[in-house]
């Protein structure tokens, strides 16, 4: 519509060096790739870190870019393998991913404090849960259940067989039911 | 253990993907009879709930654009200026575009158009043929002059050149005139001479004078005096 720039439109003119362009493509998708490597590394810090890594790989891969995809995806399948990359370097315990960053977990969804307090909870858990989980067992649950992807997708995102994706995500279910049998997070 | 196209079709049903009659009769039986499956049916669903109930959390503020203006090169506005006089002139060369100032003001026309006259414009343009033509007369009289002036100029060097030849030609005729009236004269003392001396030597009388006065005894400057 009238006014709207597609993300085709914005890479173009990014491409030619407008800032603003490249303003409004960060300010569109940082916050979902943000919150897919929350939920992937555990920790704001560490995610904050991985988003700006991140963007700055997309920027200089821009002129690379061919267009033949949904930028978004191009940009998650980056900070997937950035986020990876950066678990296996670190090779960071579950306990510790959520140390030092437990005690601001606030949402704001609802008018009522209730409400928000319960839904912190529940992120807590959630990453909490997700922490139990290899980093490529952690990103096949991310995608399935936070960004909707079938097998055949999870498969072309992680560069994978759609065999070894439906694999490794029953593997996910296995050790989850154990969590939760365990303590009931979720 | 569960069958994988069981569990296939478990996560397609909490996924709400549509299913056949069949396959969905199929699952409901397995889910009320098959405790596993109802055991990953309630795991399943707490992660989709987990899923649906998480809030994204907000970006904190961070500098987007540090890296941009550093290695992306930028549109500078003389390119664009530079880019508008180019098209600017070439459009005006296309439609051959005529810019002129008269009395009333600028004129710009297109193609082949001319201004139209007025009456001032056509005063001035006699005003400048009569100039015009009066210059020209004034340049043709100049000109008249001066290859007159150089006629003139060319006949006397001519006449004095002529007049410096046949005196020379007559000096030169003079001069041999001269030799050869001395080479007479000298020749005839040495006759005068030898037929005096043969004359004593016969003892004859003394050879007669010279009735010209003649003589080798007397000054030699006469034999070279010549009248000019």
């Amino acid at each position: 519509m009238f006014g709207f720039n597609t993300d085709e439109k914005l890479i173009h003119k990014a491409l030619r060096g407008t800032e603003s362009a490249w303003l409004a493509l960060v300010k569109r998708h940082e916050q979902r790739v943000y919150n897919h490597l929350l939920r992937i590394v555990g920790q704001r810090a560490d995610a904050m870190d991985l988003l700006q890594d991140t963007f700055l790989a997309v920027y200089r891969n821009l002129p690379n870019y061919r267009g033949d995809g949904v930028f978004l995806g191009w940009v998650m399948r980056i900070a997937s393998n950035r986020a990876l990359d950066f678990l296996r370097s670190k090779a960071r315990k579950p306990e510790q991913a959520l140390e030092g960053d437990e005690q601001n977990w606030d949402v704001q969804r609802s008018e009522d404090p209730s409400d928000n307090l319960h839904l912190s909870q529940r992120k807590k858990a959630v990453l909490r849960m997700l922490q139990q989980l290899s980093p490529e067992v952690r990103l096949v649950v991310e995608l399935k259940f936070f960004q909707q992807r079938s097998f055949q997708e999870i498969g072309q995102h992680m560069g994978i067989p759609t065999t070894t994706a439906k694999t490794r995500f029953y593997a996910a279910l296995k050790n989850l039911r154990q969590f939760v049998e365990v303590d009931d997070v979720i | 253990m569960l069958s994988e196209d069981l569990r296939d079709l478990l996560l397609r049903y909490v996924e709400g993907e549509p299913l056949s009659p069949l396959e969905e009769k199929q699952i409901v039986n397995e889910l009320s009879t098959n405790d596993a499956l109802q055991e990953e049916y309630q795991l399943l669903m707490k992660l989709a709930q987990s899923a649906e109930t998480w809030a994204d959390e907000p970006v904190p503020d961070w500098n987007r654009t540090r890296y941009i203006s550093k290695n992306r090169p930028t549109v500078t506005w003389i390119s664009w200026v530079s880019l508008a006089a180019s098209v600017v002139a070439i459009v005006m060369v296309v439609f051959q575009v005529n810019v002129q100032s008269t009395d009333q003001g600028l004129y710009i026309a297109f193609g082949n158009a001319q201004p139209e006259k007025t009456k001032s414009s056509v005063s001035n343009e006699e005003l400048i043929d009569k100039k015009f033509d009066a210059w020209k007369l004034q340049q043709a009289r100049y000109i008249d002059d001066r290859f007159g002036e150089f006629e003139y100029q060319a006949t006397n060097k001519n006449r004095a050149l002529v007049n410096s030849a046949v005196r020379y030609v007559r000096q030169e005729r003079q001069e041999e005139s001269r030799k050869l009236l001395n080479y007479l004269q000298y020749q005839r003392a040495n006759d005068m001479q030898s037929g005096s001396r043969q004359y004593r030597n016969t003892g004859m009388m003394e050879w007669p004078a010279d009735s010209s006065g003649f003589s080798l005894d007397s000054n030699p400057s006469q034999m070279i005096k010549v009248s000019q």
